[in-house]
């Protein structure tokens, strides 16, 4: 016997948990660096803009033209995305969606993990994250 | 010695699924609430298995809105 529960949690990231939020970059193939406090366009032309981070690509090392801005909404810390999107497959939105659905599937793992699952199968699909974790009971 | 298995379904538009083996249906409903409070999700819905298998093996096809 077993059933499904369907539940639904925000698609803003709101108090973000920085190694979850450096987690979810890696599995879309990107790394963090907070030494870098500026993203600037792909073309010279493009206006800078301050940010707490800018991605580099995971592969390569190279900067991105997205950077992220930890923002403090009253109590609560909102992450934002800003920068020039034009040389991915994403809109700044859909990378958002993106980011959300990596962020909260990295967030299930560690709470799974913290309670002794081992995960086996992980299968990423264009618009759902599929995990399979098992423990000897 | 038997085994729990656990399947998440994640998606993009902040839907999550779960399905937990392996228990009588009301451990199994606890069991994934907790893991969706802990992830900071609310449950929406609770179904058992076989009236989420109308499209032939595929649960989640019958979720998608």
């Amino acid at each position: 016997m077993s059933n499904w529960l369907r539940a639904q949690v925000s698609t803003e990231i709101k108090n973000p948990s920085r190694d979850l939020f450096d987690k979810a970059l890696d599995d879309m193939g990107f790394v963090p660096d907070y030494s870098e406090k500026t993203v600037h366009g792909a073309y010279s032309f493009e206006a800078s803009e301050p940010v707490d981070c800018v991605l580099r690509d995971k592969n390569s090392n190279a900067l991105t033209t997205i950077g992220f801005t930890f923002n403090k909404v009253g109590e609560e810390i909102v992450l934002s995305v800003s920068g020039d999107f034009y040389n991915l497959r994403y809109s700044g939105q859909e990378f958002m969606k993106k980011l959300g659905m990596f962020y909260n599937h990295e967030n299930a793992r560690a709470h799974l993990e913290e309670q002794g699952y081992t995960i086996e199968e992980v299968e990423v699909k264009e618009h759902e994250i599929v995990m399979v974790g098992r423990m000897a009971a | 010695m038997g085994e729990k298995r656990i399947t998440v379904i994640t998606k993009d538009t902040g839907e999550i699924l779960t399905d937990r083996d392996g228990y009588h249906g009301s451990v199994c409903a606890k069991e994934s609430e907790l893991l969706m409070q802990a992830i900071g999700g609310h449950v929406v819905e609770q179904k058992f298995k076989p009236e989420y298998y109308e499209d032939g093996d595929n649960p989640v096809s019958v979720l998608q809105q």
